[in-house]
């Protein structure tokens, strides 16, 4: 269009003449809309629902339509994505992180009556043990009366379970509180006796040493298992080792052994 | 007949009262639909419409003392004419992608220069053709914007359009209607000639 275009309508003036306008009733008109009226009436069925009429203008509609075709699609994208952890995952986290601690479970083992125990004696056992008490692993019965110093020779005590062996002192050797040569002497054993064990470790047997059912254990090393010609850990080859070894078994700190020669009787020391 | 009376009878369809109705607001409703067709014959089968469904919405007001009927006449019967020029798509389509056919001389020079229009002593008959002749688009918003008083942003409402398309439609209808004046008085100055 021209940009030198010259409206010279006066518009007020238009106005005022176009409203102003008016036809003459005309009875054909009205018989023209009675007629179609009538056809109006044939053909048109009343709403039954309302007749909403929403002036919504197409600007407002698309962009309403857009944004929830948005959301609809950011909330599908959510559910597949877990952003947030439920709470009740984070409870169940929490229990399995934390550790079950359970204490250990002591297994008490009844004492068999007097009278069962008759049984276990040994073919060496003389004296018949009467007092009951309860095993730990294996009972034992003692055979002969030890010439154990200072402890008086004291019938030992009965025990319940079956001896796992007999072994017998090759030498004179010191009897341990613990199985670990640098414990606490309780006694002396001499060469020549056979002991129903109790406990055998790797380097030591447990031996009830008096009549009263004092343990203590005995070092391998100076004892052979009845039945074994050499015994297990008799040899002397193996003695340098076995000391050493006995000296670590009972050390939970590793450290480094003195690699000195086997022959001398002392004790390693513990660092 | 007051309005309570008036709502009722046309619930029951009264045609008196439609009758009455027709008599009164006739020549004022159909002044107003003949600006908005495109011929008179188009103007009498849009007022037949236009005014059954006035008639209709009427009837589902509230009994209203209140009520004016001529500017709610007024209103509806736009409305009607407006609705029913757009569901015509052949027509309405082809008018909105029309552009103003204008001389791409910088003078405005469609008349002889030393002839004057006067526009203030111009026919509404004149008016009425040449607004039959602009495009239904233009003639709409023309009508709409000019003659009734409402705004662009109403008027871009009323149309379901963006202002922007008011806003061109309107010049357009200017351009064009003045254009239209001008070709109608020379061709009854050339009529009456004979």
């Amino acid at each position: 269009m021209s940009s030198h275009f010259n409206y010279e309508i006066d518009e007020k003036n238009l106005r005022v003449k176009l409203k102003g306008m008016s036809y003459p009733y005309k009875e054909d008109a009205w018989k023209q809309f009675e007629a179609y009226s009538e056809t109006f009436k044939s053909s048109y069925k009343k709403p039954t629902l309302p007749n909403f009429n929403l002036n919504i203008n197409r600007n407002v509609i698309l962009p309403v339509v857009f944004g929830a075709v948005i959301i609809l699609f950011s909330m599908l994208l959510f559910n597949f994505v877990s952003i947030k952890n439920k709470p009740g995952e984070k409870a169940e986290k929490q229990k399995v992180a934390e550790p079950k601690i359970t204490p250990p479970e002591i297994k008490i083992v009844p004492v068999k009556k007097e009278e069962d125990k008759k049984e276990l004696i040994t073919q060496d056992t003389a004296t018949v043990i009467t007092t009951p008490t309860v095993a730990v692993v294996i009972p034992t019965v003692q055979t002969n009366t030890v010439a154990v110093v200072p402890v008086n020779t004291v019938a030992a005590t009965p025990t319940v379970a079956a001896p796992i062996g007999q072994w017998t002192t090759l030498e004179d050797g010191q009897i341990y509180e613990s199985p670990n040569i640098n414990s606490k002497v309780i006694g002396n054993a001499s060469g020549g006796r056979t002991f129903n064990i109790l406990e055998e470790t790797n380097y030591f047997i447990k031996i009830t040493y008096d009549k009263s059912g004092n343990t203590g254990y005995f070092r391998k090393a100076f004892a052979s298992k009845n039945g074994s010609s050499s015994g297990t850990v008799s040899n002397t080859g193996g003695r340098k080792k076995n000391r050493k070894a006995e000296a670590m078994e009972s050390i939970s700190v590793p450290a480094a052994l003195p690699t000195g020669s086997g022959s001398d009787e002392k004790e390693p020391e513990l660092r | 007949m007051t309005i309570p009376e008036l709502i009722q009878g046309l619930h029951k369809n009264d045609m008196e009262v439609k009758k009455y109705l027709f008599e009164t607001y006739y020549g004022k409703l159909l002044a107003i639909v003949t600006r908005y067709s495109k011929s008179q014959a188009q103007a009498a089968e849009i007022f037949n419409v236009a005014f059954q469904n006035c008639l209709q919405k009427l009837s589902q007001q509230k009994n209203n003392q209140q009520l004016d009927i001529d500017s709610f006449l007024e209103k509806e019967i736009i409305k009607e004419s407006i609705s029913y020029i757009k569901n015509i798509r052949s027509e309405y389509y082809v008018a909105s992608t029309v552009y103003a056919t204008g001389k791409d001389n910088k003078n405005y020079d469609l008349f002889e220069p030393n002839e004057l229009i006067d526009y203030y002593t111009i026919d509404n008959e004149v008016l009425i053709r040449s607004l039959h002749q602009l495009v239904p688009s233009q003639r709409l918003i023309f009508n709409l914007h000019v003659i009734e008083g409402y705004s662009i942003e109403e008027s871009a409402q009323l149309l379901e359009a963006s202002e922007q398309t008011v806003k061109s439609n309107l010049e357009k209808a200017r351009f064009n209607l003045q254009k239209n004046i001008e070709k109608c008085l020379k061709q009854s100055k050339y009529e009456q000639s004979f």
